[in-house]
């Protein structure tokens, strides 16, 4: 090895920050079983909701119309809980990957994540549409104002909110891709 | 593995996370963060009970399966940090880190600190595997390159870092 190297190396190893690795152990043992605490109460809640949505379906609901419309809802909490339940041990599995393959992931997670505000952003505009026309209806025929008003304005927050963040995250996107680039 | 096992491997090779991120981070606010979530990372990792099997299956030796998570972390922290802020990247920034205020013969590492934070992020990448003292395999596996590659990054890793401490 070469003194400039060897040099550089004995400056490498005293630039170690100080860090206290009981209290480091500490730390990650908490977040660690937090973590894992989270992922199961996420999933119980799913469960939860699930349970509930059924209940409600068979026991609450006065026509059969009401029935099919919220018993066919109730799978859907628990089929989205367990699907982030995997999701997230498929994320963290990622990490165990070479920097190249995680950085390839990365590009695809940005894009992916685009496309995904761009589509929620054209259903949210859409139902926001469904939702105005119900809303005119309702206001001519039976004047009922102040509900129909407040849902507009709630809606129409949500969709602005959706849009704004499709935006930001297009316009963040080349940068993004071009830091992966430089990274890679 | 269980949690005794994987507990003292992090007491083994918390020198090393820290140099890591000291590597990725400047700020040593963020370093702090950044270590622990490398820590958080290799915990799971190595956790046979948090899917049944752990993820590490010794085709590579247990420091560089550590080095390349911590890694892929502190990359993953680059980017994060750099898409919130939008500011110029970490490459540009001056080594912000406690050693400014300890005594002057440690000049060595800030100035060597400092100059590597001034290297891209892939060079300074395979230059601080290279102080670590793995070889072009080792860095290979950590990085997913092939030892063509990686040692032409390190030949240009070299010179631009010899550059930087002279004109410093």
């Amino acid at each position: 090895m070469d003194p400039q190297f060897e040099q550089w190396q004995k400056a490498f190893k005293a630039a170690t920050p100080d860090v206290d690795a009981e209290k480091l152990i500490k730390q990650v043992t908490r977040a660690q079983r937090s973590m894992k605490v989270k992922a199961y109460i996420d999933l119980l809640m799913a469960v939860a909701v699930s349970i509930y949505a059924a209940y409600t379906a068979l026991f609450l609901t006065a026509s059969n119309w009401e029935m099919w419309g919220i018993g066919s809802l109730s799978p859907v909490a628990l089929l989205f809980g367990i699907w982030s339940f995997f999701f997230r041990q498929k994320q963290w599995r990622m990490e165990t990957t070479d920097v190249s393959s995680m950085l390839t992931f990365k590009r695809h997670q940005y894009l992916r994540q685009v496309t995904y505000w761009w589509y929620s952003a054209l259903a949210c505009a859409g139902l926001f549409g469904a939702l105005l026309i119900i809303a005119v209806i309702n206001i001519v025929l039976h004047a009922t104002w102040t509900m129909w008003l407040t849902q507009v304005a709630v809606n129409g927050a949500i969709v602005a909110a959706v849009w704004v963040r499709y935006a930001i995250l297009k316009k963040k996107l080349p940068a993004s891709l071009k830091l992966i680039d430089e990274m890679s | 593995m269980d949690a005794s096992q994987i507990t003292q491997l992090l007491q083994q090779f918390t020198s090393l996370l820290a140099r890591i991120a000291a590597t990725h981070e400047a700020d040593s606010g963020l370093q702090e963060d950044l270590i622990q979530d490398m820590s958080v990372a290799i915990w799971r990792a190595l956790d046979s009970s948090e899917s049944g099997a752990s993820a590490f299956r010794g085709e590579a030796s247990v420091k560089t399966y550590i080095t390349r998570i911590a890694h892929n972390r502190a990359v993953d922290h680059v980017l994060k940090e750099q898409r919130r802020h939008e500011s110029p990247s970490s490459d540009e920034m001056l080594f912000d880190h406690k050693l400014q205020e300890k005594n002057a013969h440690q000049e060595n590492a800030i100035d060597l600190m400092t100059a590597l934070h001034q290297l891209p992020l892939p060079y300074r990448q395979v230059i601080a595997l290279q102080l670590e003292g793995f070889s072009f395999a080792e860095i290979g596996n950590v990085l997913g390159l092939k030892e063509d590659a990686i040692a032409q990054r390190s030949h240009r890793a070299r010179k631009q870092l010899e550059q930087i401490m002279n004109r410093n």
